[in-house]
C-alpha cells in the first residue's frame, strides 16, 4: 500500500480504536464493556494490517476476539450487575487508577517517540527473520512459558477467590453464615 | 411445538394445539402437509387448527398471536378471523388478557435476567400456595397441582443467581396445556415445577363424542364408551377389529412422541423414519375407517371391499418393517449417547409414586391393563417391560411396545377375517383400558362417562424431580421421555 | 488483486444461499420446491424486524451483520482455482481461522442483545464450545500449513500436488471436521440456537432482514469451510482430467453434503459431552497431530 492509503487507513482506524477504548469506561454493562474492548482490539488488529504486518494483524484479530469473548463470559459471571441496568457503579480507586494509567501512557510514549528505530526494510529470506525465529523458539521460550504458566495460574486463582463469593460478593461479617447453600437473591 | 396450518377447514372456533402427537392420532400428519413444527414464530409456515377447542388455553393463543405479524400470509386462514374465534373462546372462559402474558408470553418479565434485582420471588415457587398468578386459574374450574421440587446447587460450586423460565401451555417444546416453571442455575435446573392445565373429568356418551384425554386417540373413547355402555353384543368379530384400531392407535401415538423427542433432539434421521412408520399406520387406519366406526363394525354384519381388507394388512406389514429399522436404530449408541443414564426412575421410586403405564414398566414394576383381557391373551400377549427407568429405556419400551403393537393389530386382523369370534368384555362397575400414557377407568353416570387414569399426577411430580440437576438440553429431553400430558383426566 | 475479485467475492457468498439450500433439500430427502422458497424469503424479507426487550438492542441488531462479515472474509480466503481467488495472501489459512473466530463474539452479541434467559444460554453454550474447538481448530491449520511451509492456502493446495494431506494427515482431518460443523452451527454441533432444545436459542428472536442475513451466513460459512477443507485436505483443484475450478466445486460440493449428512445421521451432542470430547480427546489428539505433521514434514517435504 502506498503511503498515502496506509495513512488514509492508519488515523481513522486509531481513531475508532481510541474511542471504542474511552466507551469501555464509560458504559456501565458489562457486556458493552467487553465488547467494546474487542472492538477497539480488533480495529487495532486493522491499524497493524494498514502498517503492512499482516501475520501479526490476523494474529490479533484472531486472538482477540476469542479472549475478550471469554472476558465477557466472566464479567457477566461475577460482576453484580452485568447488563448495567441497576446504575452500580464499576469504577473504584479512581484517582490513583487515573494516576497510574497517565504514567504508564506518557511513559510509553515516550519510549516510542524517544527511540531511534530502525528504518531498514528487511527481505524475506533475511538472516534476521531466521534469527528471530530461532529466538522465540529458544532461549526466550521459557521465559514465555512461565509467563503463560503465570497468567494461567492467576486466572485460576482468581476464579477460585471469586468463586466463593458468587456475583454479589461475600457476605458481610454479621451475616448468618449462609455459604454456598443459601439461594443468591437472599443477599441481593 | 408445532404450529400448523389448518389441514382441512373446520368450522368451529379453532385453536393452535402445539401437539403433533395430538395429530397424528386424530389422524392428521401435519408433516404430510408440508409443516415442520417450528418453535418461533418468525418462522411459522401455517397454523393447524384443531376442533374442539379446549378454553383454557384461548388466552395464552391470543398473546401468540399477537407475536404474529397480521400480513403474516403463512397461516391457511387470515389471522383476523383466527383471532376472532380465539377472543370468543376467550369469552368463554371469563377473564382475558391479564392472563396472556402471565402464561404464553415467556418473555415478559423473565427478559431482565441480567438486572438482579427482582429475581425475589424466586424463593416461593416451593410452597405452591401464592403463586402470584395461581389465582388467576381458579376461575376456569380447573384446579391445578402444583408440584414444585427444589434441587441442591448445582455441582461446580459456583452461585449464581437463578433465573426463571417459564415453558408452554403453547410456544414451547411441551406439549398443549402443560405449563414448566423452571428456575435455571447457570444451564442447570434447580427447580421444576410441572402444571397440567386442563381437565376434563367426564366424557358425554355420544357416537364420536370427544375421547377423555383429546391428546389421546378417538378410539379409546369409543371403546370405553360401548365397553361401559353395555351395548356390546358379545361374540362378534368387532371386537378384533376394534382392537385392531386401539393397537394402531398406540403404535401411532408412541411413534409420534418418538418423532417429537427427535425434534427435540435434532436428529433428522430419527425424524424421518418414524415418519415413514407412522404413514402405513395411517393407511392402515383409512383403510379401516373406510368401513365404519370401530365400535360399528362387525364381519358379516358389514361387506368388507377385498381391496380395503388387502390394504389394510398390506400397510401394516410394510408398518412392522419400518418399526423394525426404527428398532435398530434406537438400539445404537446414538441414542444412549443422549438418553442413558438421565432421569432414572428407580423401581422403588415407580412404585412409591404410584406411576402407571410405560413410565412405570420402563422402571420394571407397573402391570398392564391389558394383560387381564382374555382377547389379548388370546393373542399370546406378553407385557412388554423394562428396566433401569432412565430416558432411555422409557424410549426403547415405547418402541417395543409399538412393535408389539403392531403385531397384535396384524394378530387381530387375521381374526377378524377368518371370523373367529371374540367374547365380549366383561361387564364391570369400572371398566380400564391401556392407553399409550397408562390405564384409563370409565365409569358410567347417568348419560356421561366419568373416566379417570391412576398415575397422571404422579408422572408429573415424577418428571419434575428427574428434571431436577440436568443441565438443561438434558432436563428437556428427560421431561420429554416422560411423555408428559396437558390434560388432567378425572375428578 | 483486481476490483473484480471482491464482486466475485459477493457473488459466490450469494450463489451460496441457493446452492446450499438445494444441497440441504437433497441431503433431507425432500422435492426442492424454489418456488416455496422464494416465497418464505419475500415473506421473512417483508416482515418488519423484531425489537428485543432488552437494552442492548444494538448489539442485537449488529450481530447479524458481523456474522455476515465474517463468513464473506472467511469465503474470501478459499482459493478456488489457481487464476481465482479472492484474498491469496502470505497468511490466508490464519486469516481464516481470525475470520471464523468473529463468529463466537457475533453470538454472544445476539444471544446477550436477545434478552431471553435461553438465548443467553445460546450464547454462552457457543462461547465454550468454541472456546474448546478454537485450539484443534488452529492446531489443524498449523498441521497442513507445516508440509507446505506457508500459511497461504494456494501453497497448502500446491503441496498436496502428489499426495492429499486427508491420507497424508487423516488425523488432523478427523479433527477438523467436527470442528468445522460446530463453527458452522450446524447439526450435531447446532447448540446455540438448537432448535428444540433453546426455542431457537440465539436466533429466536430475528425476524425480517435480521433472520435472512443469519440464513445467509450460515450458508456462506458451510460454502467457506467446505471450499476450505477441499483446498486443504483434498488438493484443492489439484486433480487431473477435469477443469481445476470443476474439481474444486465438485470436492466443495462433497465436503458440503458430507457435513450435512453426518448433521442428519446424528441427535445434537449434549453440550457436556461436547465440551468433554474436545477437552480430553480432541485437544491432546491435536498436540499428537502437529508432532506427526512435524516429523512428516521433516521426512517427506523437505
Amino acid at each position: 500500500m502506498s503511503d498515502l492509503a496506509t495513512a488514509i487507513v492508519f488515523w481513522p482506524a486509531v481513531g475508532l480504536m481510541l474511542a471504542a477504548a474511552v466507551f469501555v469506561f464509560i458504559t456501565s454493562s458489562m457486556a458493552r464493556a467487553g465488547l467494546l474492548l474487542l472492538a477497539s482490539l480488533a480495529i487495532e488488529g486493522l491499524v497493524f494490517l494498514a502498517l503492512g504486518s499482516r501475520f501479526l494483524g490476523f494474529l490479533q484479530l484472531l486472538m482477540m476476539s476469542g479472549e475478550m469473548v471469554i472476558m465477557v463470559f466472566f464479567m457477566v459471571m461475577f460482576m453484580p450487575d452485568p447488563g448495567g441496568l441497576m446504575g452500580m457503579d464499576m469504577t473504584h480507586d479512581k484517582r490513583r487508577s487515573a494516576t497510574v494509567a497517565v504514567a504508564v501512557t506518557a511513559a510509553l510514549g515516550l519510549v516510542a517517540v524517544l527511540t531511534d528505530w530502525p528504518a531498514r526494510v528487511v527481505g524475506r529470506g533475511a538472516p534476521d527473520v531466521r534469527a528471530i525465529g530461532f529466538e522465540v523458539m529458544g532461549r526466550s521460550m521459557i521465559s514465555f512459558l512461565f509467563a503463560g504458566m503465570t497468567i494461567l495460574l492467576a486466572m485460576v486463582g482468581g476464579v477460585l477467590l471469586a468463586k466463593h463469593g458468587g456475583r454479589f460478593g461475600l457476605p458481610a461479617a454479621g451475616d448468618e453464615q449462609s455459604g454456598e447453600h443459601s439461594p443468591p437473591e437472599e443477599r441481593s | 411445538m408445532v404450529l400448523a396450518s389448518a389441514a382441512r377447514s373446520t368450522a368451529s372456533p379453532a385453536l393452535i394445539v402445539p401437539d403433533e402427537q395430538s395429530w397424528l392420532v386424530w389422524g392428521f400428519d401435519p408433516a404430510s402437509d408440508g409443516l415442520e413444527p417450528v418453535l418461533d414464530w418468525g418462522a411459522v409456515r401455517g397454523v393447524l387448527v384443531p376442533d374442539p377447542m379446549p378454553a383454557v388455553l384461548g388466552a395464552p393463543l391470543a398473546a401468540c398471536l399477537s407475536e404474529l405479524a397480521p400480513t403474516a400470509p403463512v397461516m391457511h386462514r387470515p389471522v383476523s378471523e383466527l383471532a376472532r374465534s380465539v377472543a370468543a373462546a376467550e369469552e368463554d372462559v371469563g377473564h382475558g388478557n391479564d392472563r396472556a402474558h402471565d402464561h404464553a408470553n415467556h418473555r415478559h418479565g423473565h427478559g431482565d435476567h441480567g438486572g438482579g434485582g427482582d429475581h425475589g420471588d424466586g424463593g416461593d415457587h416451593g410452597d405452591g400456595g401464592d403463586h402470584g398468578d395461581g389465582g388467576d386459574h381458579g376461575d376456569g374450574g380447573d384446579h391445578e397441582d402444583m408440584m414444585a421440587i427444589t434441587g441442591e446447587p448445582s455441582g461446580d460450586g459456583l452461585v449464581m443467581e437463578s433465573i426463571d423460565v417459564s415453558l408452554g401451555p403453547l410456544m414451547s417444546p411441551m406439549v398443549a396445556g402443560l405449563v414448566a416453571e423452571v428456575t435455571l442455575d447457570g444451564d442447570v435446573v434447580a427447580q421444576c415445577t410441572l402444571r397440567a392445565l386442563l381437565r376434563q373429568p367426564a366424557v358425554r356418551l355420544k357416537p364420536g363424542g370427544p375421547p377423555p384425554d383429546p391428546l389421546e386417540p378417538r378410539a379409546w373413547a369409543a371403546v370405553l364408551a360401548s365397553a361401559a355402555a353395555a351395548g356390546e353384543p358379545p361374540d362378534t368379530a368387532g371386537v378384533w377389529l376394534r382392537m385392531v384400531r386401539v393397537e394402531i392407535e398406540r403404535a401411532t401415538s408412541h411413534l409420534a412422541w418418538l418423532r417429537s423427542l427427535a425434534r427435540l433432539l435434532g436428529w433428522g434421521e430419527l425424524v424421518k423414519a418414524t415418519r415413514v412408520a407412522v404413514a402405513p399406520l395411517l393407511a392402515a387406519q383409512a383403510s379401516l375407517a373406510r368401513q365404519g366406526g370401530a365400535d360399528r363394525v362387525s364381519v358379516g354384519a358389514v361387506a368388507i371391499e377385498p381391496g380395503d381388507e388387502l390394504a389394510a394388512v398390506r400397510e401394516l406389514e410394510l408398518a412392522s418393517e419400518a418399526l423394525a429399522r426404527l428398532q435398530r436404530l434406537c438400539a445404537g449408541r446414538r441414542l444412549a449417547s443422549r438418553t442413558a443414564g438421565r432421569g432414572v426412575v428407580g423401581a422403588a421410586e415407580a412404585r412409591a409414586a404410584g406411576l402407571t403405564g410405560p413410565v412405570a414398566r420402563a422402571s420394571g414394576v407397573g402391570g398392564d391393563a391389558r394383560s387381564e383381557d382374555p382377547l389379548y391373551r388370546e393373542l399370546g400377549f406378553e407385557p412388554v417391560s423394562g428396566q433401569g427407568g432412565d430416558a432411555l429405556a422409557r424410549t426403547l419400551l415405547r418402541v417395543a411396545e409399538s412393535v408389539a403393537a403392531v403385531e397384535l393389530a396384524r394378530g387381530s386382523l387375521a381374526h377378524a377375517y377368518s371370523g373367529r369370534p371374540g367374547r365380549g368384555d366383561a361387564q364391570a362397575e369400572w371398566v380400564t383400558l391401556e392407553g399409550p400414557r397408562g390405564p384409563l377407568r370409565a365409569r358410567r353416570v347417568g348419560d356421561c362417562l366419568r373416566v379417570d387414569a391412576p398415575g397422571r399426577e404422579a408422572v408429573l411430580r415424577v418428571a419434575s424431580r428427574a428434571a431436577v440437576g440436568l443441565e438443561w438440553g438434558s432436563a428437556l429431553v428427560v421431561l420429554a421421555s416422560f411423555d408428559l400430558s396437558g390434560w388432567q383426566v378425572g375428578p | 488483486m483486481s476490483y473484480f475479485t471482491p464482486l466475485a467475492v459477493v457473488g459466490l457468498a450469494l450463489a451460496a444461499a441457493p446452492g446450499v439450500w438445494l444441497l440441504e433439500q437433497l441431503v433431507a430427502g425432500q422435492r426442492p420446491a424454489p418456488g416455496r422458497a422464494l416465497r418464505d424469503l419475500r415473506i421473512m424479507l417483508g416482515s418488519p424486524l423484531q425489537r428485543p426487550e432488552s437494552c442492548d438492542s444494538a448489539l442485537f441488531h449488529l450481530a447479524p451483520s458481523l456474522l455476515v462479515l465474517a463468513s464473506v472474509v472467511a469465503l474470501a480466503t478459499v482459493p478456488w482455482a489457481p487464476g481465482f481467488r479472492g484474498i491469496d495472501l502470505q497468511a490466508g489459512a490464519l486469516l481464516f481461522v481470525a475470520a471464523l473466530a468473529y463468529v463466537t463474539p457475533a453470538m454472544v452479541m445476539a444471544g446477550w442483545g436477545a434478552g431471553r434467559p435461553l438465548a443467553v444460554l445460546g450464547g454462552f453454550r457457543w462461547v465454550a464450545l468454541m472456546l474448546a474447538y478454537a485450539m484443534p481448530l488452529a492446531m489443524v491449520i498449523t498441521s497442513v500449513a507445516a508440509p507446505a511451509g506457508s500459511l497461504r492456502p494456494t501453497d497448502i493446495v500446491r503441496v498436496q500436488h502428489a499426495v492429499p494431506m486427508a491420507v497424508a494427515q487423516p488425523l488432523a482431518l478427523a479433527l477438523w471436521l467436527p470442528a468445522v460443523t460446530a463453527v458452522c452451527f450446524l447439526p450435531p454441533f447446532d447448540l446455540p440456537q438448537a432448535g428444540g432444545e433453546l426455542f431457537g436459542g440465539v436466533f429466536a428472536e430475528y425476524r425480517g432482514l435480521d433472520l435472512a442475513l443469519v440464513a445467509l451466513a450460515q450458508r456462506v460459512l458451510l460454502l467457506a469451510v467446505s471450499g476450505m477443507t477441499a483446498a486443504l485436505f483434498l488438493a484443492g483443484w489439484e486433480w487431473p482430467l477435469l477443469p481445476p475450478a470443476v474439481w474444486m466445486g465438485l470436492k466443495t460440493a462433497a465436503v458440503a453434503w458430507l457435513l450435512l449428512w453426518a448433521g442428519r445421521r446424528f441427535p445434537r451432542v449434549a453440550v457436556d459431552r461436547a465440551l468433554s470430547l474436545a477437552w480430553r480427546v480432541a485437544n491432546p489428539l491435536s498436540m499428537l497431530a502437529i508432532v506427526y505433521a512435524g516429523l512428516l514434514t521433516l521426512l517427506f517435504y523437505r
